[in-house]
């Protein structure tokens, strides 16, 4: 406690600000000449960033394994292992594994037992009684829990944000610490990842299985993205949903669970990322004395499913007890093909700010809709995506008006795009770049995502640069090529009333 | 016994002593002393005509500036349920006299700025952000936002119609219908309990934003927060337009407690189901809390990290979600304003499990209310609560909104100072009699979720079938 009192006092005397150096001008030169690098013998990449005079850190680790990684029989796993690998391992969370062990043993195999029957025969006659022989076994079970073992020891310690999330391309794990619970961090996270222990399993499967209900399918424009992207991509994994459909959710086994976790989380797929006040060579020596010790396994191949070439547009409709909305998407390539940063201006002009087009012309002038936004590189970015355009309309206007004018502003853009507009962008993102340097966290993520997602964090740095060469006849060719009838999805949320 | 297994035996010994694998970490406060807390510089001034000002050097080469006025729904009446809200976004769409409507953002965001205007529940900001050499510009668009608001015709009705949009919206989510239902119900529509409806904001008129204008947007209503790069004598100048702004008055609202906890108390028996035909219930029960500054807020702050405001340590998230996999969001939630407070506590289960994680829910905070806290819950919330406190400063923007928040409700600076000490002096005693008292009256429930509840929920109240 006398460590974290002298950091409090610490941390608020000192100007908490962020301190980037004398004058600073460039936020991708900044970060080139200062974060740091250490790729250690079992693969793992470390990128540290000493900054601030607070002694706070920004800890993340990131896996190269989302959704993406999935199988048909495996769906919604990355974002189930997420949830799982907060439940300890045989020396945290427990209070006996010795006598654990063979609880959770019996609980796998009558759980497993249930999932296989019930996928047969959901009114097989076996079934009640194993539910019952379950039900015992996880009371008896909880003698022997200390839940949420992570959560205690880091909120005791000054920890912050402690949280995860799964994408379709990745998996992380965040939290913020006072600089000298370091060692204890590396500790406990090379300890989680070394034998985690899958507890809690079937309860944990409920509680996935209510935020389905809460994401997806209690509003109706989880259930429009859900739907949508599954008809955008016919092929490639982006097109399942992270949390899994409802159908398979409750059929996750832990077999596969165990399988799926040693397949992927390894050591070469793995990045940690440190950002704050820090001795860099500290820093290294801690996370390799903990982190070092992961023995290498062999790297999983990525997809080799390619989504086939659109060859005609897609329409889907969703009707649901909700206000009606729009979602556009176009297939385009990721990072780090060029047309990926024209895209990224293309959003800029179209929704970016009360005067980007879209914004002004859709809500302002025309009146016709009460929101619109722009995203490049929905789903994710490992692999092709797409460019995507989402609104709603406003009353009594349809979303068939609303579709039909999306469409004429590309057009229109494409007619009058000019330079001025084109320098409008490249300011806001330079000013964003600044003003995103606000924080350790928000750098670090970052840093993690980059490097996870495109293997290197270099991008950042140079992205300002490759942005500023993009001209107008670039963003002309992309529009033309992409954003084209044959090329498109769209999706409709229709409003149905309930009586 | 041979050499060979006399070091066996003194290896096995020392394991029986030493765990296998790592030392569990064991959480390493055995002090729990805090230590009181300092401030990083934060200079101030108040201009000729009352506007306080709070100025904190940044390193980076931008210029942020937040106008805060003491307006927003705990402002309003009934009659003019978001009217906080229409302004703002008024004010946005319009721009100033100067740099009205498209100007203003084409000249923000040209140079790559941010301009933000929003009301919330007490106050209504300006934020506006730019790289620091479009300074003398940013402190022009805000001095003339103030000194100028452009209302046009345009604007407003544009406005009107998309806070119509908003409301239709609204529907659309189960949450958010729960929660406005309860913070209605306690305090009777007005406030924080005001409800933004279509015919409220087609009554309200260009004419009534500038009544409300002149009466909040004055400068001793007014506070000011800049972070920059730039040295504060250039800031003060750059200030210096906004002295043409009348003084007007220091302004709040007022709430009486006492009809709210009667109302609170009459209602708690009921559970109010506004029926929607989805998957998934939310629950969500309150009472009115006290206001920020009273001597309860601290055993109640910890409280509240027992009950559902720590996370994974909470009871609620222990009882409903690790142990019984019910939920997937649970929460208890605790806000201090100015001249109120409220307590809510929330949580989300599939139709067929609602009965049970509403049962949980009230009898959870029927315990917190009856029954003392263990001595572990109460160190180890005090702990966390003191120990995570820094991270409240984490950037500028934090440190200075914690001014403004300590401006607007006439609290010194040490009360930032003060927090962890009052924390760390909670008792367990004063646990227990702040939950009995803000808990006694009970609780208003309201569950939005399928019609079919009515049934299986009379165990558990009087069901009222309602509309939202």
């Amino acid at each position: 406690m006398k460590i974290i009192q002298r950091t409090l006092v610490l941390i608020l005397l000192l100007n908490v600000s962020n301190v980037v150096g004398d004058g600073f001008k460039n936020p991708g030169r900044y970060l080139e000449e200062n974060v740091l690098t250490h790729t250690m013998k079992n693969g793992i990449t470390v990128m540290m960033l000493n900054r601030g005079n607070a002694p706070t850190v920004a800890l993340i680790i990131s896996f190269r394994v989302g959704s993406s990684d999935e199988s048909y029989r495996t769906i919604g796993m990355a974002h189930m292992l997420e949830h799982m690998l907060f439940k300890g391992t045989d020396t945290i969370g427990t209070t006996d594994f010795r006598k654990e062990k063979k609880i959770l043993d019996a609980i796998e195999a009558v759980g497993e037992t249930i999932d296989k029957l019930r996928l047969v025969n959901p009114r097989n006659v076996k079934i009640p009684a194993l539910e019952k022989r379950l039900s015992e076994l996880q009371k008896e079970h909880r003698k022997y829990i200390r839940s949420a073992p992570y959560s205690r020891i880091y909120s005791s310690n000054g920890g912050v944000g402690f949280n995860a999330f799964t994408s379709r391309d990745r998996t992380a794990y965040v939290i913020e610490l006072p600089t000298s619970k370091l060692e204890m961090w590396a500790r406990l996270e090379s300890e989680r990842l070394r034998n985690p222990i899958m507890r809690e399993f079937y309860l944990e499967r409920n509680t996935v299985y209510e935020e389905r209900l809460m994401r997806y399918e209690s509003e109706g424009s989880g259930m429009l993205y859900e739907k949508f992207i599954a008809a955008a991509y016919i092929a490639h994994p982006y097109r399942h949903p992270i949390i899994g459909w409802r159908s398979n959710i409750k059929f996750l086994s832990i077999q596969d669970l165990k399988r799926f976790y040693w397949t992927h989380y390894v050591p070469e797929r793995m990045t940690i990322t440190v950002v704050g006040k820090q001795d860099t060579k500290k820093t290294v020596a801690i996370l390799e004395k903990y982190f070092g010790a992961m023995r290498k396994r062999p790297v999983p191949p990525e997809t080799a499913i390619q989504e086939p070439p659109q060859q005609g547009e897609r329409r889907i409709t969703v009707r649901h007890e909700s206000r009606p909305r729009l979602i556009v998407g176009w297939h385009k390539p990721t990072a780090p093909s060029r047309d990926d940063f024209v895209c990224d201006i293309i959003s800029g002009l179209l929704t970016d700010g009360k005067t980007s087009r879209l914004y002004r012309s859709l809500i302002l002038d025309r009146k016709i809709a009460s929101s619109v936004s722009s995203y490049n590189g929905y789903p994710g970015a490992r692999y092709d995506n797409l460019f995507l355009i989402e609104a709603a309309p406003r009353h009594p206007h349809t979303l068939g008006e609303l579709e039909k004018a999306l469409y004429e502003e590309i057009v229109e853009l494409r007619k009058t795009l000019g330079t001025d507009e084109m320098t409008k962008v490249l300011n806001r993102i330079e000013a964003s770049m600044v003003f995103d340097l606000d924080s350790n966290m928000g750098i670090a993520r970052l840093l993690s995502y980059y490097q996870t997602v495109f293997n290197d964090w270099h991008y950042i740095t140079t992205y300002f640069d490759a942005v500023k060469r993009i001209g107008v006849e670039d963003v002309r060719r992309v529009l033309d090529e992409y954003f084209i009838q044959r090329n498109r999805t769209v999706g409709m949320l229709e409003s149905e009333e309930k009586k | 016994m041979n050499r060979y297994t006399r070091v066996r035996i003194i290896i096995f010994s020392l394991l029986l002593f030493f765990p296998m694998g790592i030392t569990p970490v064991r959480e390493i406060c055995a002090d729990d002393t805090p230590v009181p807390v300092e401030l990083p510089p934060v200079s101030t001034f108040n201009t000729p005509n009352g506007i306080k000002v709070f100025y904190l050097r940044d390193q980076l080469p931008q210029l942020t500036i937040i106008v805060s006025a003491g307006f927003g729904m705990l402002y309003e009446e009934k009659n003019e349920a978001g009217i906080s809200d229409f302004l703002a976004r008024a004010l946005s769409l319009g721009g100033s006299g100067k740099y009205p409507s498209e100007q203003l953002y084409r000249s923000i965001e040209s140079i790559g700025g941010r301009l933000a205007i929003s009301a919330s529940w007490e106050r209504t900001t300006i934020v506006l952000q730019v790289l620091e050499r479009h300074a003398a510009l940013a402190f022009d668009i805000v001095s003339d936002l103030l000194l100028e608001p452009n209302f046009d015709r345009q604007s407003v009705e544009n406005v009107r119609s998309l806070l119509g949009e908003k409301i239709r919206r609204k529907k659309d989510h189960p949450a958010q219908i729960a929660f406005e239902k309860v913070r209605e119900l306690i305090f009777g529509g007005a406030g924080y309990g005001s409800v933004m409806r279509e015919e409220t904001i087609r009554s309200i008129t260009r004419s009534d934003l500038m009544d409300k204008w002149k009466r909040y947007f004055r400068a001793k209503n007014l506070s000011v927060g800049i972070s920059t790069s730039l040295d504060f004598d250039r800031v003060k100048k750059y200030m210096t337009k906004l002295h043409a702004l009348e003084s007007g008055e220091r302004l709040f609202y007022s709430v009486k407690s006492s009809p709210l906890r009667e109302t609170v108390a009459k209602n708690s028996k009921s559970i109010f189901l506004i029926p929607k035909d989805i998957p998934q219930a939310t629950m969500v029960v309150g009472t009115v809390a006290p206001s920020i500054g009273d001597r309860r807020m601290y055993p109640l702050e910890v409280m509240n990290y027992i009950l559902g405001g720590g996370s994974f340590n909470s009871r609620l998230m222990r009882e409903i979600r690790v142990k019984r996999g019910l939920s997937y969001a649970v929460q208890s939630i605790l806000r201090f304003r100015k001249g109120t407070g409220i307590f809510l506590a929330y949580a989300q289960s599939n139709h067929d499990r609602t009965p049970k994680t509403l049962s949980l829910l009230q009898e959870n905070i029927r315990l917190i209310a009856s029954a003392a806290v263990t001595r572990e819950e109460l160190s180890f919330a005090k702990r966390s609560l003191n120990n995570s406190y820094i991270f409240e400063f984490n950037t500028s923007l934090d440190i200075l909104s914690k001014y403004l928040s300590l401006e607007y409700n006439g609290l010194p600076v040490s009360f930032i100072r003060d927090y962890p000490l009052k924390i760390q002096s909670v008792t367990g005693d004063a646990v227990l009699k702040s939950s009995e008292k803000l808990l006694k009256h009970g609780v208003i429930t309201v569950v939005v979720g399928r019609k079919e509840l009515q049934e299986p929920l009379k165990k558990l109240g009087t069901v009222i079938v309602i509309a939202p």
